[in-house]
């Protein structure tokens, strides 16, 4: 139950269980305390980081995807007081370990307690790095790969607001630095919060599904090179990762139909998310509009390292310099590292975003400073370039814009909230208003169309985002259909065939192309008489049956798809509770410009056990023509909308469709609620 | 206490003893006082010449302004380890052209230290060792870079060292695994010979090469530990003498094209121009018999362009026999020494010639020629030092090249009121200019609006600068103007750098000239 008093006594007892299990012991002394040296240098480095890093932080959250679901799920929960199902949100799908962890803090501190929380997470992964190099002998490495770490321009970004990539790669690395201990000393129990780490990455990040590959690859070496295998320890430490992890998948499953969602719809169809829904949200992630066009894949390691506009993101030049670590390889953690930031790039190409590299960049970093610590004077150098070039209002002044990083440093004032959130919100967040607007003017249960997000932290109302879900795509079909070309649904496809007496129809799609199959309506005749539709009779599909009926409801705007892409074997069944006859059969779709291929198919009889009987191709004629488009179509998209639920639609200025909403409202019967520089709120009228 | 006050006397006694020592050997060296008379020579341009255009630029565009200035967009002006230094500098003795060109003084001293270390280890005769320091440091070219606020003397003081370094490990007879402290200096000193200024890359890369070759002979020995060596080589010497510039040049270079690097010029066999036309430009060396023998090539290679490349990778295969010859014969140090020399200067002007030829990326071009210069000066004293211990006649060898020594000098003074690029505006000009726009701004009542041409708006703004004359430092450059030109109080024009659509003459403004800069005001 998420209420506040919940959240202490949870807390209270997490901090109670931690003193039982004596994790104070690790704040002893070290018995090799670091020397005088290293810790000035150590804070000569790290500290003016951390102080800016502290200050931004502290200030009001507005990253884009912080302000939108990370924070506006955990304000969700806060409002419901229970986590609570979100079927028209990919990202309600999505691994939720990190965010889980904030909500206590969020109950209490409100929306700057994530982002506090990644720069706490990234204070951890600053030890770690040491505490690993240290092990290894290599402490200065260590303490420049955490410094490269700790003043990339990025990491400063995400460990600052509420993004979740920081604490997953202090999770992945915590992993590996326990089980390099396990591999030194030997001590079997290190499976255990090695396994708790890993499972807690993937429970937090679908991304880091590789550490658990780090984590067998590390099980199956020592195996190899040792011959024996603690396997109570391992079979703990797996059950252990499991713990994390099952919850999640088991969620989904109960809640969205899919263990696996977002993704992974082909195996496990579901209502919430579909294949063509997956596909068309995670194939620009695959190129950012920018890769096979712009850039080639060779150009990425200068994309996330020097210019970072296209790739949200950069870690600053020194990591071009990762090809020099290759003369450390003659150390193992080098070899170790390397091998483990390979793993955790494999996932990499399913997301170009910078920010899905942030687990294998501790890794890199410690393989590069490996090396370059094995020249005198080279790895201050390093430091000292990468620290000056990657102080935030420095980096503003050589990056261009569009690049994700600090912007300038906060004032006291506004950390302090003397300068009050709102007021420092409106400023740095375009959409909060637009936010506060919602919470203010509208009720509960009163739909709202977007195609581009806005800042749902700071309201308890939910848009429907159209890509986030195949109940927003269809409610984005309804609305194109008044609006785009191919959308509209002026394409007759008739056919002809000399009348027969059947049972029942099919009509089958051969084609294999990345379109989508996208029926309106569908029209039985014989002769000049067209049959009228009648609720006994039976529709089935290879997908979507739910929306079969709207074939049949003689709105042009609704309609039925598989929402796959177009794949030879998908079909729509018509069965007729008896024989009747028939000769043309006319179907309304849209003039997309990828077509389906459709060949049609009666049957004779079905047997009362439910066989479908014989289907026979129908030897028909097709042909295709354009249907004229009724005048007041604008009108009906938006009626179908309000039939829906709808109320409002959240427009960007610069999102296609807002200058025609705004051209002529009166034809699409919305009127403006709300505006500002850069949004606008259209209601649709009253029906 | 008496015990103590016994010690520190003894002490104190014996340091006196050494440094009179010291002193004592020093003044009785030649080459000592030549070095000497170098450097305050040195000190003396760096104090009174003109800051010229080109040291203003350097100034406002990388030295002046916020550090993110180091990062880019690229631009061959940016030596950026002259830029940090010079910024160092200036916080450490304020802004003035003395404390911009500190770190080419730093650089003079670092290159003198060079040849002198050069000159004594090949050279025994004191007077030789004298005549040769000239002959390495002496040369007008050179000693306008170490007294200019540019990055180039930072590249030759650092070749110089790398040079030095190269022959010193050539010649060792013992294995080079012993030498790694030898071979990390000579990858800084490499590398931060690149960092200064990516003119150095070629002369960089023939060292390099040649390196790699002396590492290939040691590998090839009887006994050698080949896998200590080849750690040595990639961890000691090749990884960081790549990873120092690559430290200073990787932001940017980020946004640097092909344009950049002058890729895209004529090239070698479509130029019909020589390398020792660029190498020897007449009255820059002082060294008449060279540049008669330049000019011979230069002739040469104007009628068959491609001769100048045979006879580069002549020299190149010659060079690789010579040492191949050095390592199995019982030559003397100093032929061997000379052979490596001319090895390194064959590789450099090898490839500035394949740079040339096949990307028509033309180097040796004004300042660029420095590389060249460094190691041609390097292969030059130590053929002498050679040629000095095959018992050659010295009378013969001696007159000439003392006298080639006594024009460099002869050169060097006449050089001396000018700066090293002298048909460029300078301060002096600046100093008359400001005081006609000062004069006539006081009869106007407030600060003057001025327009230059492009060259004088970079050396006006950098004399408004140190003068803090508001009006000044923001003086315009032509393409940034914002209102026509007769809309300013004053118009500055340089010679052949015209203003567009402006015509003084209708209605007439007065004019002034100051070393063909003409001064318009306007009616």
């Amino acid at each position: 139950m998420v209420y506040l008093p919940v959240a202490w006594i949870v807390t209270s007892l997490l901090l109670l269980l931690a003193g039982v299990f004596r994790v104070w012991d690790a704040l002893k002394p070290l018995k090799q305390p670091p020397s005088f040296k290293s810790l000035v240098a150590a804070t000569a480095l790290f500290l003016p980081f951390g102080c800016v890093y502290f200050l931004y932080a502290l200030q009001p959250e507005a990253s884009p995807d912080g302000s939108y679901y990370h924070n506006g799920f955990l304000n969700l929960y806060e409002h419901a007081h229970r986590v609570i199902p979100v079927p028209d949100s990919l990202y309600a799908g999505l691994s939720q370990g990190i965010e889980i962890q904030a909500l206590p803090g969020f109950l209490a501190g409100r929306h700057c307690v994530p982002g506090v929380i990644q720069l706490l997470y990234l204070i951890a992964l600053v030890v770690l790095i040491v505490a690993t190099a240290r092990r290894f002998r290599q402490t200065r490495a260590g303490i420049g790969a955490a410094f490269l770490v700790f003043a990339a321009p990025l990491v400063g970004y995400a460990a600052t607001q509420a993004l979740i990539d920081v604490g997953v790669g202090a999770l992945v690395f915590g992993m590996f630095s326990t089980l390099q201990i396990w591999l030194q000393t030997k001590n079997h129990r290190f499976l255990l919060p090695a396994g708790l780490l890993a499972g807690f990455a993937v429970a937090s990040k679908f991304s880091a599904l590789p550490a658990l590959a780090i984590f067998v690859f590390c099980i199956g070496w020592n195996w190899l090179r040792e011959r024996q295998l603690p396997w109570a320890w391992v079979a703990v430490s797996i059950l252990v990762a499991g713990t994390m992890i099952i919850p999640y998948l088991a969620r989904n499953a109960i809640w969205y139909g899919n263990p696996l969602a977002p993704f992974q719809n082909q195996s496990f169809p579901n209502p919430n998310f579909s294949p063509w829904q997956e596909w068309e949200y995670r194939q620009p992630l695959r190129s950012y509009h920018w890769l096979g066009t712009e850039g080639q894949w060779w150009h990425i390691p200068a994309e996330v390292t020097l210019n970072g506009s296209h790739l949200q993101g950069l870690y600053g030049a020194a990591f071009v310099l990762i090809p020099f670590g290759l003369l450390g390889l003659g150390s193992p953690l080098s070899r170790r590292a390397l091998l483990s930031a390979a793993l955790l790039l494999l996932t990499y190409p399913e997301n170009l975003g910078a920010r899905f590299l942030m687990p294998a960049i501790p890794f890199l970093a410690l393989f590069l400073t490996i090396a370059v610590s094995r020249w005198p004077g080279m790895l201050p150098l390093l430091l000292i370039m990468h620290g000056v070039s990657c102080w935030p209002p420095m980096v503003e002044r050589w990056t261009e814009n569009g690049t994700m990083r600090l912007g300038p440093i906060p004032l006291i004032e506004e950390v302090t909230r003397s300068i009050p959130e709102e007021q420092s919100l409106r400023r740095r967040l375009p959409t909060y208003e637009a936010a506060r607007w919602f919470e203010t003017h509208t009720s509960p249960g009163e739909r709202i169309l977007a195609y581009s997000s806005f800042s749902e932290a700071y309201t308890t109302r939910h848009a429907c985002v159209v890509y986030s879900s195949t109940h927003c795509f269809k409610l984005s079909d309804v609305f194109l259909s008044g609006l785009w070309d191919r959308y509209k649904p002026s394409r007759v496809v008739t056919a002809r065939f000399a009348a027969q007496s059947v049972s029942g129809i099919r009509i089958l799609q051969s084609a294999k192309r990345t379109g989508r199959w996208d029926l309106r309506e569908l029209h039985i005749y014989c002769g000049e008489v067209e049959l009228l539709p009648s609720p006994a009779w039976k529709f089935t599909a290879t997908s979507n049956e739910s929306d079969l009926p709207y074939l049949l409801d003689r709105r042009i705007v609704t309609g039925w798809s598989p929402w796959e892409y177009l794949e030879p074997g998908q079909y729509v069944e018509l069965r007729f509770p008896s024989a009747i006859t028939l000769d043309r059969i006319v179907l309304l779709t849209t003039s997309a410009a990828i077509q389906p291929q459709m060949e049609f198919y009666s049957s004779t009889g079905f047997s009362p056990l439910g066989d479908h009987g014989r289907w026979n191709p129908i030897p028909a004629k097709t042909e295709e023509l354009s249907a004229p488009l009724p005048e007041d179509l604008n009108r009906q998209v938006t009626t179908e909308l309000y039939r829906r639920g709808v109320r409002y639609i959240f427009a960007l200025r610069k999102d296609f469709f807002t200058d025609d909403l705004l051209r002529a409202q009166t034809g699409w019967g919305v009127s403006v609620s709300a505006e500002a520089n850069e949004w606008v709120i259209f209601r649709l009228v009253d029906r | 206490m008496g015990a103590f006050m016994l010690t520190l006397c003894a002490f104190l006694n014996r340091a006196r003893a050494i440094l009179v020592r010291g002193f004592l050997v020093t003044i009785r060296q030649p080459a000592c006082w030549v070095g000497a008379i170098l450097l305050a020579y040195i000190c003396f341009r760096s104090v009174t010449l003109d800051f010229c255009h080109d040291e203003a630029l350097s100034f406002e565009l990388f030295v002046s302004g916020g550090l993110y200035k180091l990062f880019g967009p690229y631009d061959a002006s940016n030596h950026i380890l002259y830029s940090v230094l010079a910024r160092l500098s200036r916080g450490v003795f304020g802004l003035s052209a003395f404390s911009l060109r500190f770190p080419s003084l730093l650089a003079a001293i670092v290159f003198l230290l060079a040849a002198v270390s050069f000159v004594r280890h090949w050279i025994s005769n004191t007077w030789w060792r004298a005549v040769a320091l000239v002959l390495l440091a002496g040369n007008p070219l050179l000693l306008d870079h170490f007294s200019a606020a540019r990055g180039y003397g930072l590249g030759c003081a650092f070749l110089a060292w790398s040079i030095v370094l190269t022959c010193r490990l050539t010649l060792l007879d013992h294995c080079l695994v012993e030498q790694n402290r030898s071979v990390y200096m000579l990858a800084v000193a490499l590398g931060l010979s690149v960092s200064s200024n990516l003119v150095f890359l070629t002369s960089a890369l023939a060292i390099a090469a040649w390196v790699t070759v002396v590492f290939l002979a040691n590998a090839v020995r009887k006994g050698t530990p080949r896998a200590a060596l080849a750690s040595l080589y990639a961890n000691g010497f090749a990884a960081p003498a790549a990873f120092l510039p690559a430290v200073f040049w990787v932001l940017p270079l980020r946004t640097a094209t092909p344009a950049n690097f002058y890729v895209g010029f004529q090239k070698l066999v479509d130029f019909r121009e020589s390398i020792t036309g660029v190498f020897f430009p007449p009255g820059v060396h002082g060294w008449d018999f060279l540049e008669t023998i330049g000019t011979l090539v230069h002739a040469a290679a104007s009628v068959v362009p491609v001769l100048e490349l045979v006879l580069g990778l002549t020299i190149l295969a010659l060079g690789v026999i010579g040492f191949h010859w050095v390592r199995n014969r019982p030559v003397s140090l100093a032929t061997a020494n000379a052979a490596t020399a001319c090895a390194i200067l064959a590789l450099t002007v090898g490839i500035n010639l394949v740079l040339w030829q096949f990307f028509g990326v033309k180097l040796p071009v004004l300042r660029t020629t420095l590389p060249l210069v460094v190691t041609f000066n390097f292969a030059f004293v130590a053929g002498l030092a050679a040629l000095a211990q095959m018992d050659f006649p010295r009378r013969l060898l001696g007159a000439p090249l003392f006298a080639s020594a006594a024009m460099l000098l002869i050169s060097d003074i006449s050089a001396t009121p000018r700066s090293y690029l002298f048909d460029w505006p300078y301060d002096s000009q600046n100093v008359e200019i400001v005081g006609v726009l000062e004069q006539e701004s006081q009869k106007l009542g407030h600060d003057p609006t001025v327009l230059t041409s492009y060259y004088l708006s970079r050396s006006l703004r950098w004399y408004g600068e140190r003068k803090n004359l508001s009006w000044l430092k923001n003086v315009p450059f032509p393409w940034e103007q914002t209102r026509p030109p007769k809309s300013y109080d004053f118009v500055v024009l340089y010679p052949n750098d015209p203003i567009p659509n402006f015509v003084p003459d209708s209605p007439p403004w007065r004019r002034w000239e100051i070393s063909g800069v003409e001064v318009y005001r306007n009616p």
